[in-house]
């Protein structure tokens, strides 16, 4: 691919898929600030390294990988104390109880509090139809800690938002939906 | 189907999505059917999942953001293209300072060689050795090395001495010449060859010439290479007193 190749594909990339990007970053940060920033950064990343972009098929996930390693980076400077879904027992059950409206901004607060390997599944699931095998692969992790991690990370949402939570083997083995 | 194997595969459900196999999927169909408090998580399920998914989606795009990041990707182009060109001009700047540097090297070489001067080619060439010790006094003077020539030859056929090369060293080399007939001398030091494993070979022939490792009588730690042809070295020899 010539250089003005490449320059038309990432002007399509980026008309594309901006929006997602951004709101994948918002939501990871929590910073308008933040999200802008990580957004800019992932294009300019991509734009020096496009040549290694192998199959322009996969160049949305491509872009969301970027994404999270810039985050990855920034986050790893700061020391935030955050809260520990690995001890939390098995994964609770809901009650057939709706969860009340949920307010954009209460969800954010409640995903600033869980870890990243929590809350970038739950993400990408939930706004982003990313399959459980793509949200593998951006996380090199394997499928079944996915499907684990987001059953988890569902289940502290709810508890957190208003519904109510059941754990599966009484409620001696659930820590309050985490 | 048990309850507790419908709601694992509920939660794991996406509506709209193959997450889950066609066989399961139709497993936890046929329990719905038949499990009215299933198929309330499964309604509560889809209703949280719905509205989790609009709530995630509601982040409010900043005005202007496209066009910041098509700006800033022009400005990270122009940035590559200068590096790349102050790269190619340090490039081209290095190239001109090596060119600059061997030109002038070989032009000063070029300046630096001597001038041919008959007369002292001439000198040279008259330049007569009564014995091995006046040839000693040459390379003394003309080389600044000390060496001691072989005794046993007739100085009066000595054709020339110069240094020559013996296995990558330089060594003065004398060439006598009796007729059209040349025998080649190196006179050879322990400082640079390992005299005794040579002298043990002491004398080849082949192919009509003769090779052989002399060493001074008197003086230890100096031999001589000698080439000649045939198989004889008198010819070369002083006649009043023989080569042992």
């Amino acid at each position: 691919m010539g250089l003005s190749g490449s320059q038309a594909m990432l002007d399509r990339l980026v008309d594309a898929q901006y929006a997602a990007l951004y709101r994948y970053a918002y939501r990871l940060s929590g910073s308008a600030a933040d999200a802008e920033d990580l957004t800019q950064e992932t294009f300019c990343k991509a734009q020096s390294s496009l040549g290694q972009l192998r199959d322009p098929e996969r160049a949305r996930g491509w872009l969301f990988r970027i994404l999270r390693n810039l985050y990855l980076q920034r986050i790893r400077q700061q020391s935030t104390t955050m809260l520990s879904l690995d001890q939390a027992g098995d994964v609770p059950e809901p009650l057939s109880e709706p969860l009340p409206l949920v307010d954009p901004e209460q969800l954010q607060r409640a995903l600033a509090e869980i870890p990243e390997v929590y809350r970038t599944p739950i993400i990408l699931y939930y706004f982003e139809d990313f399959s459980y095998r793509d949200i593998a692969d951006q996380m090199d992790v394997p499928l079944g800690t996915v499907m684990s991690r987001l059953a988890r990370a569902k289940a502290w949402l709810r508890s957190r938002l208003g519904g109510t939570v059941l754990a599966a083997d009484g409620p001696g083995r659930a820590t309050n939906g985490l | 189907m048990d309850c507790r194997t419908a709601h694992l595969l509920l939660s794991l459900a996406r509506h709209g999505s193959s997450e889950l196999a066609a066989s399961e999927l139709q497993a936890v169909g046929q329990h719905l059917d038949t499990c009215a408090d299933c198929r309330a998580l499964a309604r509560t399920l889809r209703a949280d999942e719905e509205q989790l998914r609009q709530a995630m989606v509601q982040v409010p795009i900043p005005d202007g953001l496209r066009t910041r990041i098509h700006a800033r990707l022009a400005d990270q182009r122009a940035t590559t293209l200068r590096l790349q060109r102050r790269r190619r001009y340090a490039l081209l700047a290095a190239a001109a300072v090596v060119l600059l540097t061997t030109t002038g090297s070989a032009f000063w070489w070029v300046r630096q060689r001597p001038a041919l001067d008959l007369d002292v080619v001439l000198l040279d060439a008259r330049e007569q050795f009564a014995d091995a010790e006046a040839v000693a006094g040459w390379y003394a003077q003309k080389y600044r090395m000390r060496t001691v020539a072989p005794t046993e030859f007739n100085y009066s056929l000595l054709a020339s001495c110069s240094l020559g090369i013996v296995q990558g060293r330089r060594v003065p080399e004398l060439v006598f010449v009796r007729g059209s007939i040349p025998c080649r001398v190196w006179i050879l030091s322990e400082r640079y060859f390992d005299l005794q494993q040579a002298l043990n070979a002491a004398r080849v022939s082949s192919g009509g010439y003769t090779v052989e490792i002399r060493q001074h009588p008197t003086v230890a730690g100096v031999a001589y290479l000698i080439v000649y042809p045939g198989d004889s070295l008198e010819p070369f020899l002083d006649q009043p007193r023989q080569a042992t």
